[in-house]
């Protein structure tokens, strides 16, 4: 079975449903990551804490 | 005099952190592996299922708890899941937290000493490839190279004859390690993971677009193209749906992947501030994590192997496993890229290395942090005992080298097994001991974000049950083989016993500390609820 598809692949390149799960898949993983980090940079920054008082 | 209380020094380090323990070689050699293997593009369906239905939801549960016994003063898996689950039982199922880490250790520097010693190698001109030769040569000269490096030959190659190379640099990888965990939570661990997460992408970065502009390097050889690699990868094939080991091998991916269960997310969690933001620090982690496997791992390594080996080459490459395809494949790939192969090379067993130190890193400071807070020892007195133990367990692996049978049972008992364990026993006691309700309260405490609710039905319903599903298919895979290779050899028997010793150990510490830490007044079984 794999060995067919291994084939196929090399005949093919990239199929319209391989564009289309690699391009949601890289959609997703980057523009969460991106919206994640813009998320966490922008909240209000850490409070200060003076020396001697932990968390 | 009291040692300054550790904390981090800022969200984003915490975040950093976890991510880098996270991100590791699996990403980038074991996750395009899978994915190929269990229906490419298709594969990716369950993944994501996995990544919202049990990574996520689980990372949140341990974030919480971590934070929550912070707030007790309590820092390490025992004490905390002692103060989640309210009693004993939980607390000495903690233990698992520790042993997880400390155990992995042993087997994972010495997986790191070789990314370190092939990053070495080409900065210093490469491993010996002759570009001219045949691929087959050149795989044998890279399969030698890699035997030889790793002491598949023989018990006990790693400490004579051109094996103390290895010995060496594995020394050295772990002077590095202990230096980081010896200055601490904040000036050790965060700075050089603050440091090396973007340092990680950005090479990361440059590989990729290097792989990616390759083209048809060989107008001999036409269907070998980025294309041809990219489709190989992600093509999907829906049957694979149908099958339940695909649905098994994607959620042990994002396990794994994720580090939920494996201890360190409780105990880096413990040293965030009262109101930190664990819902979006966890999501950010996780989503890291993704951003190595499926952005990087997905698009580099298997399309760089199809462009340079086909077909035929590749698969029998991703059949050989997850180090042969990283550490023999890919180095006769590296050959055939002329002038730029020994940078490219010498980037990507930096990118590995990366991944590796990150993880390494937050292996030795769960076990230190729960043998300072059991004995009241110091920072310093702490490192030197976990080093000590790490060394032990260390020189065993290196020993133990031919056929890996001391790392694979190591791997199996500790780094898998016990992961389902302590993952099953987290999120029980979570939402149904210390109560859902009050999880998903101390889950939006300080969090600039709401998750939505019917992942409160996930995490008391789903996750468990997802795990136990999952748990048993893969007892159902793997138990009875392994528990047959773990008595094979004298290496696995070694293995077995030094999981017992740390056992036993680990479980004193805990009961030494659990007598200390009562009479000293704190409330190890959560009779009063921690305060804001």
């Amino acid at each position: 079975m794999t060995d067919t598809l291994a084939v196929a692949a090399a005949q093919v390149g990239l199929t319209t449903g391989g564009w289309v799960t690699m391009i949601a898949s890289l959609v997703l993983v980057w523009g969460g990551t991106y919206w994640c980090y813009k998320k966490t940079l922008s909240s209000p920054a850490d409070e200060k804490v003076p020396p001697g008082y932990g968390a | 005099m009291a040692e300054h209380k550790e904390e981090w020094g800022s969200k984003l380090g915490v975040i950093l952190a976890v991510a880098g323990s996270a991100v590791g070689l699996g990403n980038f050699l074991r996750f395009p592996g899978q994915a190929a293997q269990n229906g490419g593009g298709a594969f990716l369906i369950p993944y994501f299922c996995a990544l919202f239905l049990l990574g996520i939801p689980i990372g949140w549960a341990e974030w919480s708890m971590g934070r929550y016994g912070g707030k007790k003063g309590l820092h390490s898996a025992p004490m905390i899941l002692g103060v989640i689950g309210k009693g004993t039982l939980a607390r000495y199922l903690g233990v698992i937290g520790v042993l997880i880490p400390l155990g992995v250790s042993t087997y994972y520097m010495f997986i790191e000493t070789w990314t370190f010693g092939y990053f070495i190698k080409y900065l210093t001109g490469g491993i010996g490839i002759d570009p001219s030769m045949s691929i087959e040569m050149q795989t044998k000269v890279a399969n030698d190279y890699y035997d030889a490096f790793t002491g598949a030959s023989a018990d006990g190659s790693l400490f004579s004859g051109q094996g103390l190379n290895t010995f060496l640099t594995w020394t050295v990888v772990f002077a590095i390690n202990i230096w980081f965990v010896f200055r601490g939570l904040s000036k050790g661990i965060e700075k050089f993971v603050s440091f090396a997460m973007p340092v990680m992408a950005v090479c990361a970065l440059i590989v990729l677009i290097r792989v990616l502009t390759l083209g048809t390097p060989d107008p001999a050889f036409p269907d070998r193209n980025v294309l041809a690699g990219l489709g190989y990868m992600w093509n999907p094939n829906f049957e694979k749906l149908g099958d339940f080991k695909t649905w098994l091998a994607a959620a042990s991916q994002i396990f794994f992947s994720l580090s939920v269960g494996f201890g360190v997310i409780i105990n880096y969690a413990s040293y965030m501030k009262k109101k930190d933001d664990v819902a979006l620090s966890g999501l950010t982690a996780s989503a890291t994590n993704e951003l190595f496997e499926v952005g990087f791992g997905g698009m580099i390594t298997l399309t760089a192997a199809v462009v340079f080996l086909g077909m035929a080459g590749t698969q029998t490459a991703v059949g050989g496993g997850s180090f042969k395809l990283g550490f023999a494949t890919l180095p006769v790939v590296f050959a055939q890229m002329g002038s730029f192969g020994n940078i490219m090379g010498a980037l990507w067993f930096l990118v590995l290395w990366l991944a590796a130190i990150t993880s390494s890193l937050s292996m030795y400071q769960p076990a230190v942090a729960h043998l300072k807070e059991a004995t009241g020892w110091s920072h310093g007195k702490s490192t030197s005992t976990i080093a000590a133990i790490g060394t032990v367990g260390a020189i065993l692996t290196l020993w133990y080298s031919k056929g890996g049978t001391f790392l694979n049972t190591m791997d199996f008992w500790v780094g898998t097994y016990g992961i389902f364990l302590l993952a099953m026993a987290q999120i029980i006691y979570f939402a149904w001991v210390f109560g859902i309700d009050r999880g998903w309260k101390e889950i939006h405490d300080g969090a600039s974000i709401r998750i939505p609710s019917f992942v409160k039905i996930v995490m008391k319903y789903i996750a468990p049950a997802y795990l136990l599903i999952v748990f048993i298919g893969f007892n159902l895979q793997s138990f009875k083989a392994e528990l047959a290779n773990a008595t094979a050899t004298t290496g696995a028997r070694v293995a077995l016993l030094t999981i017992l010793a740390i056992v036993v150990y680990l479980v004193g510490v805990t009961w030494v500390g659990a007598r200390r830490l009562r009479a000293a007044g704190v409330d190890l079984d959560d009779t009063t609820p921690a305060t804001d």
